[in-house]
């Protein structure tokens, strides 16, 4: 591969691994004799450009710097961060850590009692040159600005935002382990409206290595999307088959592994308070919560989205179903949790998950043309739990939502609000395609369900 | 100056790529605890020091050489301390969560060439890492400006060469040593978890932000601002179900706090109250609601909630559709055919936004601007009459403010500080209440059959028109008396509808302050701010029952 010579002042610059280790080693070299550590040095560097109404009014960067402590002193523990890498910070950042332990009780949970062994991972392609490029102010002034004219010279209103990130991570603890990984990401989505708010059309695309990016296809089709959807009319609200578009089912995935199964906790779920909870206590390992195709997985090589085995507390991620064949297999099990339970501790890789759906695939076109009534959606807003217990959602749909009508695209119609639970539309499945990247943390496929519930109008554009 | 500084600075120029270097702070900015200290030598108060003003200078200074024709540059040190615990069925005692102690600097630098605005942060607080961000900041504004030279309209406001101010506390939190704070909870916990059908659990959170604002205006402000955010609570599962629980808390003042309030609390007796609270709840015979149209009471924590969807349609940003990509727009433009006609809601509605509550959580001294915030009314007797301002974004109103014979100034609302770039954020609001000395339980008596919600969470559209609200804690009226408890409760409406169908709100001794979040948990984000309200009645609104299962 040829290698592009860095912008002169690309702010996307990580921190050397040297450089880590050399403040992790300080670290440990400082922590008591009895302690237990494990030590993070995270960085993470985003240049971003907004833009709307077809200016660009502002670009900015980001760069945080973390490091994490974790330190066990006989049974008692804390955690401690500090954003300093000199030597005053890290004394600062042992002390009070290591303060805060000592008056911790013994026991406590997520001991960091348990240190990862040395062992090494390999990462797969995750760090791109083409990435840390489109971090240049030049490329992202450039992206905004055509993207504006080509929106003006449709007579739309364009906001967009094109970003980049460069990550970094190295972990190191008081047994030898150490590790450490970097990464990029970046995306560009773009949202076209009507002068007049009453048409809107919204796309994405985004992957660890942006020359996969093409702006151009988000810019069209975002375009595309705001002159079809232009002028809705009302429908009724009801159960409607829906053609979902895989950005739009991971919006909705993304509850099923992150926060509303507060990361798919075990703890939580024999606690009684997450989807995965049974009424009479104890967790849904074991059951059929979706149709039997329903695949849900991690893995690290998977080239839809790939991420570093490397996990904070030095443990590694690998290949991981959540679901397998509609049954939930696995859920995560925190160290000290799973101490208690005779398990081994399973990560979840911040909800970073894939759905697949087992057997054949149909194109956009034969879902359309197999669907008498439905409605296409391509985007929603604010999707959030109303019910953690059965992860029964709600949200908006936006950006371009269509009637379909004997097999083909009949208008435009007002969003609509719904009331469904993944738990609900994986048992509904009339179709699917196949599964590809559809946000940062989520490959999905183009889904078509039956019975989706939309249970209000909304006049919002 | 003390040795430790000195060492600093030398480090810091020597530092290879320039990228790791030490950060140029006085030692009283290093020390978690060492107020007793800083009384003790006279040192004055981190944002005075002489050599964290000259950085600031010097980012200036940079930005200036790059061309810019305004900058400013923020720094903020901040601590937090966060503790949690629990009872639990595993292990049977107590739980406690890792304490977490955190201290970071970090410095931005925003900066406006030819009408475009670049900015840059990060933490690498040395003379080359700043002067390094406001290249960079300059570097983005160039790169990102318009083909055509534009106009830069900022609004003005009063330069204030030598501004401090603090929140006012009496116990700086972070000089309680963490085994004194984790005593007290344990001794409360220990009492209240006699209450055997009861759980408990606790949250901690203190936060302590020294800041630094300076701009080429020539303002330079130092502020330091506490908040403290603690969650002492009950809960017990009911019979049948035991995913669904009773729940109480022990009400502690949220808000810029110290230690005070805690020192006063008396948790050995409160928790145990609490608990027997979510016993009472658990054993009280509940039910689903019964769907259709139906006259409701509000309490105040679910009218707190409802001002965060109506001020956010009052963001004047958002009214420019500058968030389209993001959040949104709103029902609400364009602005200036909204303001001093848009009829919001009924006579009853009066909403007012500010900066400068006492004891609020989002109250400050000055903005992330350098502006001094003042007490404004988004929405007077129902009809909308100004919006959440930033100086950036003001003069977008400037004809509808000389109708009005008003100078065309920012509210105050621009927050983000540190390795951020500022923002328009929600300040704190107030709903003003009624007339006289309506209670909640006047207006729970003047429904036959209806629904009073306590404490909900909603989900409004990309418009924050249509509004979802799902009850966590709920109960029937019968005949002007509270019921059951209800369960799996939902209310559908668009906002201003809501508004208009409102037609009483409780007195002023029914008001509260309560705390809303605005964004995410990052020391340098303004994530919560407070929220005045009173109770009120709300006619004929749409119930939902969202309790199905797969």
């Amino acid at each position: 591969m040829m290698m592009k010579r860095l912008a002169v002042e690309n702010p996307l610059l990580l921190i050397t691994p040297s450089e880590a280790e050399a403040v992790s080693r300080e670290v440990l070299a400082r922590v008591s004799a009895n302690g237990k550590a494990t030590v993070n040095v995270a960085h993470h560097v985003t240049v971003r450009t907004r833009f709307a109404n077809n200016k660009t009014p502002t670009m900015e960067s980001e760069d945080t710097l973390d490091i994490r402590l974790v330190v066990n002193l006989d049974g008692k523990a804390a955690i401690g961060g500090t954003s300093r890498t000199d030597t005053e910070g890290l004394v600062e950042l042992v002390r009070t850590t290591e303060e805060a332990a000592r008056a911790n009780e013994k026991d406590s949970i997520e001991t960091g009692e348990d240190l990862a062994p040395p062992a090494t991972f390999a990462d797969p392609r995750i760090y791109f040159d083409a990435s840390v490029n489109a971090g240049a102010s030049k490329f992202q002034g450039d992206v905004a600005r055509n993207a504006a004219a080509r929106a003006a010279a449709a007579g739309l209103i364009a906001a967009g935002t094109v970003e980049v990130t460069a990550g970094f991570l190295l972990v190191m603890n008081s047994a030898g382990f150490r590790g450490h990984t970097r990464n990029t990401y970046g995306e560009f989505a773009m949202t076209a409206r009507t002068k007049d708010g009453k048409g809107s059309g919204w796309a994405w695309a985004g992957g660890e290595d942006f020359s996969h990016v093409d702006p151009e296809v988000v810019v069209e089709r975002s375009v595309d999307l705001c002159q079809r959807s232009d002028k809705p009319v009302a429908v009724e609200p009801g159960r409607y088959t829906v053609i979902l578009e895989p950005e739009a089912v991971a919006q909705l995935m993304a509850t099923v592994t992150g926060d509303p199964t507060r990361f798919m906790s075990a703890f939580l779920a024999d606690e009684g308070v997450t989807a995965y909870s049974k009424k009479e206590g104890g967790n849904k390992i074991g059951l059929k919560m979706a149709d039997e195709r329903v695949e849900i997985l991690y893995d690290p090589e998977d080239p839809d989205l790939p991420f570093s085995p490397l996990n904070d507390d030095g443990s590694l991620f690998s290949r991981t179903h959540w679901f397998e064949r509609g049954i939930l297999t696995n859920l995560a099990w925190d160290p000290w949790y799973a101490s208690r339970h005779n398990r081994k501790p399973l990560g979840n890789p911040l909800g970073r998950a894939k759905l697949d759906i087992a057997g054949s695939k149909q194109t956009l076109e034969q879902m359309i043309a197999s669907t008498k009534r439905g409605i296409w959606v391509h985007h929603f807003t604010a999707v959030a739990p109303l019910n953690d217990r059965t992860l029964l959602l709600t949200g908006v749909t936006r950006d371009g939502t269509f009637l379909i009508e004997n097999g083909k695209v009949a208008k435009a119609i007002k969003n609509l609000r719904f009331n469904e639970s993944p738990f609900f539309f994986l048992n509904k499945l009339d179709a699917f395609g196949p599964s590809g990247r559809a946000s940062a943390n989520w490959a999905a496929p183009r889904l078509k369900v039956h019975d989706f519930e939309f249970t209000s109008l909304s006049d919002a554009v | 100056m003390p040795l430790t500084r000195r060492l600093f600075v030398r480090h810091a120029t020597t530092a290879a790529a320039g990228l790791i270097g030490a950060p140029l702070l006085p030692s009283s900015w290093l020390a978690a605890r060492h107020s007793a200290d800083e009384l003790l030598d006279g040192a004055a108060a981190p944002y005075d020091d002489a050599d964290v003003r000259a950085l600031a200078m010097r980012a200036l200074d940079a930005a200036r050489a790059a061309g810019a024709k305004y900058a400013d540059v923020r720094i903020n040190q901040s601590r937090l301390l966060l503790l949690s615990m629990n009872t639990g069925t595993i292990p049977a005692d107590i739980t406690f969560m890792l304490p977490a102690v955190s201290s970071r600097v970090t410095v931005g630098v925003r900066v406006v060439i030819d009408g475009a605005w670049g900015f840059a942060g990060g933490s690498t607080l040395t003379p080359e890492g700043v002067e390094r961000f406001a290249r960079y900041a300059a570097g983005f504004a160039r790169d990102g400006r318009q083909r055509l030279p534009t106009a830069w309209e900022y609004a003005a406001a009063p330069v204030v060469p030598d501004g401090r101010w603090e929140t006012p506390i009496e116990t700086d939190p972070f000089t309680i040593p963490i085994a004194q704070y984790l005593q007290i909870y344990r001794d409360g916990m220990t009492e209240a978890k006699k209450i055997k059908e009861a759980r408990c659990g606790a949250q901690v959170y203190w936060s302590k932000s020294d800041r630094l604002f300076a701009s080429t205006e020539g303002s330079m402000i130092g502020q330091r601002i506490y908040e403290s955010n603690p969650r002492v609570m009950a809960y017990s599962a009911r019979p049948g179900d035991r995913r669904l629980f009773g729940y109480a808390e022990v009400e502690l003042p949220s808000g810029g706090y110290g230690y005070e309030t805690l020192a006063k609390a008396n948790l050995k007796a409160e928790w145990p109250r609490a608990a027997q609270d979510a016993v009472r709840q658990a054993a009280r015979p509940f039910k689903t609601a019964a769907i259709g149209r139906c006259d409701v009471v509000l309490g105040t924590r679910v009218m707190a909630a409802l001002l965060r969807p109506t001020s956010r349609a009052l963001e004047l940003d958002r009214a420019l559709g500058t968030k389209a990509n993001e959040s949104g727009t709103t029902f609400a433009m364009p602005p200036e055919d909204i303001v001093g006609h848009y009829q919001l809601g009924s006579k009853h509605v009066t909403i007012t936004g500010d900066r400068s509550r006492p004891r609020a959580t989002g109250t400050t001294g000055w903005d992330e601007e350098g502006v001094k915030p003042e007490e404004f009314t988004l929405v007077q007797d129902g009809t909308v009459v100004d919006f959440v301002t930033t100086r950036a974004t003001a003069p977008a109103l400037a004809a509808w403010y000389a109708r009005q014979s008003m100078p065309v100034r920012s509210h105050g609302c621009a927050a983000r500080t540190g390795r951020l770039q500022p923002i328009l954020q929600l300040p704190n609001l107030t709903l003003k209440p009624g007339a006289g000395t309506t209670s909640l339980d006047d207006l729970v008596a003047n429904i036959k059959q209806g629904y009073y919600v306590e404490d909900a969470y909603l989900s409004s559209d990309q418009q924050q028109l249509n509004v979802q609200v799902t009850a966590s804690a709920a109960y029937e009226i019968v005949r002007g008396k509270l019921g059951a408890a209800v369960v799996d409760m939902g209310l559908q409406f668009t906002l201003p509808r809501f508004w208009q169908s409102l037609v009483a709100l409780g007195g002023v001794g029914s008001a509260k302050l309560e705390s809303i979040s605005v964004d995410q948990s990052d020391p340098d984000r303004l994530e919560f701010v407070g929220a005045c309200t009173v109770p009120a009645l709300v006619r004929q609104l749409n119930v939902m029952s969202d309790g199905k299962e797969a």
